[in-house]
């Protein structure tokens, strides 16, 4: 990435190293995918760069720039998929011979889907600030951050990429896309009276790091980060057992996401590997729990003009007043379904076929202020945010991590807690919301694990209650 | 691109870097072929094939150090890219940590290597196995699998094949060529009964294709899981005896390894930082490292820094004998020399002690063997940790029903110092080994 507008045509880049007009790359697809249901030729080149800063120091400055080709077979529920940096017809050819041997010759699935150009959702360019820009910011937060007597360590890092895409179905589509994204993450470690704590705040987006850069927008997180850990230094142990549990509004939401989301992914539902498989018009939530999966917000990190097959994204709507109202669909899904594809295809790179994604999941607010949620709760725990979890698909069994909570008392926040554990179960958890909050937005840079791809993704809620229906693991004893 | 054509590619990039500036350079090439084929209920699932390549650089000025990486080898590429790194190098803060591996750190003279490499033995001769053949095996797999008594289907069962080829360069002269081959079986399967579904899976990796697991074994780890936990739910929370399985107490090990990383150390970010000499472990304690099993998945003779790899006991007589540190961590904590951890643990093994397995459980009087681990409650700084469980309640010194639904929590520090390893012991192809071990008091969260 230079200083200037980076922006490649992908039509043009890949043709001139193929040697193909757009003609010539529908028929060189048509050969390599001979006798496929669906399928499509994916080229790709991401640039990308980092630097971060490490106690003090301007560290590991990296550019890397990454491109190759992914073909993909799909005949019903086979996936055939071969990749390679090699992007020429030949490799094509070959890979599509290779993937051939062992596939059985289908029907064309012929369903096109009739849409006008797609609406970009973000600028098709990255704008780069120079390292040297760059390594000034991370100098600013980190003496920004050392103000504060307790700090003392600050890593942050900025990183970047551009993913420049085309997309040559085997039904003649030709799609392209050009994708910024850019990151910053800062992490404070404090230490008082011995004692040392950790925490961490992060913001991105698919823009360029001039909005990051803003003091006005990096300082809020580095003075989160802070007063985190600090937090941690003084807090107690976690109770244990069954109590309300208050959720706060953001990032919180990587719950519903692991939880819920990913239940509602259409390979899931072919594949009868979710709870929520046969729950389509069914309540699975209480009636305050409306949740979209929405590909169409601006800039956001799980926005996206099209997906990695080519399709154009949307506001999909999946649960509608606690009622299971939709799944999320790639072709394959959609086809095996007899359902619509909502743009939800999507991989981590052309080393990678498409699976059914998630791009930005949220749940919509509802009309109580979060505070008198807290107020309302006469004995639980709040937890603000979560570190990580997991969830075991076929049981819905989760667990997530929360490494700072709070005591909720008579309808006060009261002592933090660090080390408590959540687990509940997917198919009940939102049937114990009762109480939403009018709060709800996107939070954090999140990136979602699956099937070994990582890909960036919005998360979001408001505060919200579970009344009931989740466990929480902590060492002490809870107060009966 | 074969062996030579990456090693001048490596040697270009050496070049390229030089004039661009670096005072030293480091490099390497890494090409890889892939094939894998995946099955479910004896239905062609997935089938992925490969071949990549990649280079990195990293470019030393004086003391500051950048890095830059392509998969794109045009001539105007490799240049382009090692003069990247060597502008960002430009940029960064000096590091007086930063230096080449010494020739007295690599693990022999350069004319030796091959030989040395050659005796790692990570190489299958035969020749690669076709789609066609994967398939074919991923299908016997996938029978056995589905045969296994009370499982109801498979969710997916794969054989696989890879081919790496790296090369590593540094301007002093270090240069090596490394080439290994790997073959997986994966089988993921569910359990049901009266609607209540479970699923386990079990996979296995070696470098030979004759090394790999049998069929009937890999199945029947799979199946006989699924169906012990079904019926499982929830205990009452309560402190307890917790018994790690072999099945997940090799992870107490990567904690610990986390522990005495240098970095960690050296940012004062380990719960183990005041414990170097002393004994945190029970005396029956001894964890050793064996970086040059022959055949073996992560059998290394160099890390990333090009130092060589040495059999450490890293516990004695559960005495922490020292930190696992990199030349840039060791340099920072005033050591001497790197102990070869650049590129993390190298086949841990926890070693298995006189302690009867069925003597433990026999004086368990309410107690909980868990046998898999969900989440990532561990915070190395502090020794927190807490992580969805699920096992089987002991009862009498018996093991009576399957539980899950529920968390254990505790500090790793009081869990390791009277945590009694057993006399069995996990058969991981690849990372870290251990025997069962119990931990005397952990609160266990349920209902």
């Amino acid at each position: 990435m230079k200083n200037t507008d980076n922006a490649i045509d992908p039509v043009r880049y890949f043709g001139r190293l193929l040697g193909l007009d757009a003609a010539g790359m529908n028929a060189l697809v048509t050969r390599a995918l001979l006798g496929a249901e669906d399928g499509e030729l994916y080229l790709e080149r991401s640039e990308s760069e980092s630097v971060s800063l490490d106690d003090g120091r301007i560290e590991s400055p990296s550019r890397s720039v990454d491109q190759g080709f992914g073909l993909r077979r799909v005949n019903g529920e086979s996936v055939l998929y071969a990749h390679g940096n090699t992007i020429t017809a030949r490799a094509i050819i070959r890979a599509g011979k290779e993937l051939r041997e062992i596939a059985t010759a289908k029907q064309r699935y012929e369903v096109r889907e009739e849409f006008p150009q797609p609406k970009a959702r973000y600028a098709g360019k990255l704008t780069s600030l120079s390292l040297a820009a760059r390594v000034k910011v991370l100098r600013a937060i980190d003496r920004y951050a050392r103000k504060d007597k307790a700090v003392t360590n600050v890593d942050a890092y900025f990183a970047a990429s551009l993913v420049s895409v085309l997309i040559v179905r085997a039904d003649g589509t030709i799609a392209s896309d050009v994708r910024p994204m850019a990151s910053m993450s800062v992490t404070a470690q404090c230490a008082e009276g011995g004692k040392r704590e950790g925490a961490s705040a992060s913001i991105g987006g698919r823009y360029d790091y001039a909005r990051l850069i803003t003091p006005g927008i990096w300082k809020p997180e580095v003075d989160r980060a802070i007063k985190n850990a600090k937090e941690m230094l003084r807090a107690g142990p976690c109770p244990s057992g069954v109590m309300p549990v208050v959720l706060g509004p953001g990032w919180a939401g990587v719950l519903l996401h692991e939880a819920i989301g990913h239940g509602l992914e259409a390979d899931c539902v072919w594949r009868k590997t979710t709870v929520f498989a046969d729950l389509i018009g069914k309540r699975v939530g209480s009636e305050l729990v409306t949740v979209v999966d929405d590909g169409t917000l601006a800039d956001e990190r799980g926005s996206l003009t099209i997906d990695d097959e080519g399709t154009p994204t949307e506001r999909t709507v999946l649960i509608k007043d606690g009622m299971l109202v939709g799944f999320m669909h790639d072709r394959q899904s959609a086809r095996l379904l007899a359902m619509r594809p909502t743009g939800s295809g999507r991989r981590e790179s052309y080393e990678y076929r498409t699976q059914v994604r998630m791009r930005n999941t949220l749940m919509v607010g509802g009309a109580t202020p979060p505070e008198d949620i807290i107020a309302a709760t006469k004995r639980g725990l709040y937890m603000p945010s979560f570190g990580g979890g997991q969830v075991d698909p076929v049981t819905g069994q989760f667990v997530f991590s929360c490494e700072l909570a709070y005591k909720i008392e008579d309808g006060k926040l009261t002592t933090p807690v660090v080390g408590a554990t959540l687990i509940g179960n997917c198919a009940t958890v939102l049937t114990h919301v009762d109480l939403v909050g009018n709060d709800s937005r996107l939070g954090g840079a999140g990136t979602c694990g699956k099937g070994g791809q990582s890909v960036p993704v919005g998360i979001g809620q408001p505060t919200l209650r579970l009344s009931g229906g989740v466990t929480v693991g902590g060492t002490e004893t809870s107060p009966e | 691109m074969d062996q030579k054509e990456m090693m001048r590619v490596g040697k270009q990039l050496l070049r390229h870097a030089k004039s661009a500036g670096a005072t030293d350079a480091v490099v390497s090439v890494d090409t890889s072929t892939e094939r894998s084929v995946t099955v479910r209920d004896g239905v062609l699932d997935d089938v992925a094939f490969s071949s990549s390549a990649g280079f990195m650089v990293t470019a030393i000025v004086g003391n500051r150090r950048g890095y830059a990486s392509s998969s794109s080898f045009e001539n105007d590429d490799l240049a382009r890219t090692a003069k990247e790194a060597v502008l960002s190098a430009l940029q960064v803060s000096g590091n007086k940590h930063v230096r080449l591996a010494r020739p007295d750190e690599w693990p022999c003279g350069v004319e030796e290597l091959p030989g040395r490499i050659a005796q790692l033995d990570r190489c299958d001769g035969s020749l690669p196995p076709t789609l066609k053949e994967l398939k074919m095996r991923a299908l016997a797999l996938d029978r056995c699998a589905c045969a296994f008594p009370g499982i109801a289907r498979s969710e997916g069962t794969s054989f696989g094949f890879q081919s790496d080829m790296s090369v590593q360069l540094l301007s002093n002269g270090f240069s090596v060529v490394s080439p290994s081959t790997q073959y997986s079986k994966s089988t993921s399967v569910i359990a049901e009964k009266a609607g209540e579904m479970k699923s386990s899976s079990h996979w296995h990796m070696a470098t030979h294709c004759a090394d790999l697991m049998g069929d009937e074994e890999c199945a029947r780890r799979a199946g006989e899981y699924a169906v012990k936990q079904l019926g499982a739910r929830s205990i009452k929370t309560e402190a307890m005896p917790v018994l790690f399985d072999k099945r997940v107490s090799p992870r107490l090990l990567g904690a610990f390894f986390g522990a005495i990383s240098g970095e960690r150390v050296y940012q004062k970010e380990t719960f183990l930082l005041d414990h170097l000499g002393s004994r945190i472990f029970r005396d029956d304690v001894r964890i050793i490292e064996q970086p040059h099993l022959p055949r073996r998945l992560g059998s290394e003779l160099f890390d990333d820094d090009c130092v060589k790899t040495t059999p450490w006991t890293l516990s004695d007589q559960g005495r922490l004998m020292m930190w696992a540190t990199s030349i840039e961590s060791a340099s920072k904590l005033g050591l001497h020399s790197s102990t070869g951890h650049a590129s993390g643990a190298l086949n841990l093994l926890l070693c298995p002690s006189m302690n009867s397995l069925d003597e433990l459980i026999r004086k368990i009087d309410r107690g909980f063997l868990v046998t898999d681990l969900m989440g990532r409650g561990t915070n190395i700084a502090t020794g927190a940790y807490s992580v969805g469980a699920e096992g089987f309640l002991i009862e009498h010194g018996e093991i009576v029903r399957a539980v899950n639904k529920v968390t254990i929590a505790g500090n790793l520090l009081a869990m390791f110092r009277n945590m009694i390893p057993a006399d069995d012991c996990s058969d991981n192809p690849y990372g870290a080994n251990a025997p069962s071990c119990l931990i005397d008091e952990m609160m266990v969260a349920g209902d």
